[in-house]
């Protein structure tokens, strides 16, 4: 579980998020909504572990993020970064391969075929669209297998056919085992999927 | 993307052409051998034409590929480092911190030319000047003009280090600037050599890592690497490459930047291919740029930069001009 302490978090002299606290709950999917700005994304890369000015504190598992080794959180939590470029033409099989080297094959595939990657996995990099740059990003993340899993704004350059994909998988996900956070630029009504919402409001 | 079987054909066909540089080189230059392929095929023999080939073109033909594979694993790796097309050890300032170590060191009187000695001191100010340039650049477009000031503020303090110097061994400030292979001889081979293949082969087994920073900096982390020690690395292994270059031979500019590129567009971006490839195809360049410098305006030798210049600055007006289609 990720417990959020009374966190106020500063980005340069701006302070985006003040006094906040909320919880995560386990093997759950939980999704961080609210307006542009309002400090979605900081958020969750805070719970990633970036070093922000920060007074409070979020502990994972009763431990603050600051006192996990690079190495040890890498194999408590993945990140899905909202969009990466590329300017080397490495190819999508060639990039998920990076750090991933110890993912059986099998579940690689499972991964590829429930996010439709399977077309453009020897496509290269540099030729992608928006959307299956994203969803490279979220088949790394999940072909890690840390047990909490973050995503910031999967469903962005999605088309229709590809949010509901993903949403099946998500919950897939979730049924193994996962905690799942989302942020997400979507009403509270939409998200009835998933298990919690926490709303950042306007400060 | 090119398969194993064809990366290798083309590799030997490459080594081939190579070969057939070499005997090219040996036959080419300004002193006239009558049959010089009796002297290359028939090494026993004896006689001044079995001196000039065996005694000063064959040595010099080793350094040219040894200095050509130094710079083409460099410029791989450097780009490698920094995740930028651009970052040819020349531009970013390793090479003049390089050359200003060395100009130092001899200046100082605590090293000479063809000795280790000079390539420590020379590896020091490469890897300050790369290190500086990377911290006092934001992106990609800042480390291209933070490198080209860097360079140009090292070049000049050299260019003052060498005037001042009451020391023969400074040489010229064109050495420094452009480069010369003239003066190799097979003392220079022998401190080249080691420096140069073992370097070669560290950043061939490193470069595997590093293919790492092409995700960028925080998903390198969030995989649980750190990416600042993984680019020091790079930093120390090109710094040591780079320098053992230019004390040796001075600075030769673009071929780093060529060689990746080429390399690049004919097998795709890995780095442990891009390595082999560049060191192979930077060696082959710089072994015909210099037998061109020396046949050119024979008896007179141009500076071998002027040559690596005219090759490689119109790749990099490509790479500026085309950005988003050289490397794809």
């Amino acid at each position: 579980m990720i417990e959020i302490k009374e966190l106020s978090l500063k980005r340069g002299h701006r302070e985006i998020i003040k006094n906040f606290s909320c919880t995560v709950p386990e093997g759950a999917i939980t999704a961080i909504i609210g307006s542009n700005g309002v400090g979605k994304s900081t958020l969750l890369a805070a719970i990633a572990g970036e070093r922000f000015s920060t007074t409070g504190e979020i502990l994972i598992n009763g431990l603050t993020t600051a006192s996990f080794s690079v190495e040890e959180f890498s194999k408590i939590r993945s990140v899905a970064q909202q969009s990466h470029s590329y300017w080397m033409a490495y190819s999508a099989r060639e990039i998920l391969a990076l750090g991933n080297d110890v993912t059986p094959a099998e579940k690689v595939s499972e991964i590829f075929r429930a996010l439709d990657m399977e077309a453009f996995l020897d496509q290269k990099v540099t030729a992608l669209s928006g959307g299956q740059l994203q969803r490279i990003e979220i088949a790394r993340a999940f072909m890690r297998d840390t047990p909490l899993v973050l995503l910031d704004e999967p469903f962005a350059s999605q088309d229709v056919a590809s949010i509901e994909r993903l949403k099946n998988f998500l919950v897939a996900q979730k049924s193994e085992g996962k905690t799942i956070v989302i942020v997400a630029h979507a009403r509270p009504e939409e998200l009835t999927w998933c298990d919690k919402v926490i709303e950042l409001e306007v400060r | 993307m090119i398969s194993v079987r064809s990366r290798r054909i083309l590799l030997l066909v490459i080594l081939i052409a190579i070969a057939g540089f070499i005997l090219i080189a040996l036959s080419t230059g300004s002193a006239s051998i009558y049959s010089p392929w009796r002297y290359i095929f028939h090494p026993s023999i004896a006689g001044p034409g079995h001196d000039i080939i065996w005694g000063i073109r064959f040595p010099r033909i080793l350094a040219a590929l040894l200095v050509g594979l130094a710079l083409g694993v460099a410029g791989a790796l450097s780009q490698s480092a920094t995740n930028n097309p651009l970052a040819d050890p020349s531009i970013i300032g390793t090479s003049a911190g390089a050359a200003l170590g060395a100009a130092i060191a001899l200046t100082l009187g605590v090293a000479s030319i063809g000795t280790f000695s000079i390539t420590i001191a020379a590896t020091i100010g490469a890897l300050i000047a790369s290190l500086l340039t990377m911290a006092l650049s934001k992106n990609a477009l800042h480390l291209v003009i933070t490198g080209i000031a860097t360079s140009a503020l090292l070049s000049a303090i050299s260019g003052l280090a060498i005037s001042i110097a009451d020391n023969p061994e400074a040489r010229s400030i064109s050495f420094w600037s452009l480069g010369s292979l003239a003066l190799a001889n097979s003392g220079t081979v022998q401190v080249l050599a080691p420096v140069v293949l073992i370097t070669s082969v560290a950043g061939w087994f490193y470069s595997q890592k590093m293919d790492l920073l092409v995700l960028g900096d925080r998903e390198v982390e969030y995989l649980g690497h750190r990416p600042q020690r993984i680019r020091l690395i790079g930093f120390l292994i090109t710094s040591l490459l780079v320098a053992s270059t230019v004390s040796a031979v001075g600075s030769i500019a673009f071929l780093a930047l060529a060689a990746p590129h080429i390399t690049r567009f004919l097998i795709g971006p890995t780095n442990r291919p891009l390595i082999i490839g560049s060191g192979v195809i930077g060696a082959g360049l710089l072994l015909i740029a210099d037998t061109a410098a020396r046949s050119i305006a024979s008896p007179l030798e141009l500076p071998i930069g002027l040559i690596t210049s005219l090759i490689g600055a119109p790749i990099l007006v490509l790479v500026l001009r085309k950005s988003s289609e050289v490397w794809r």
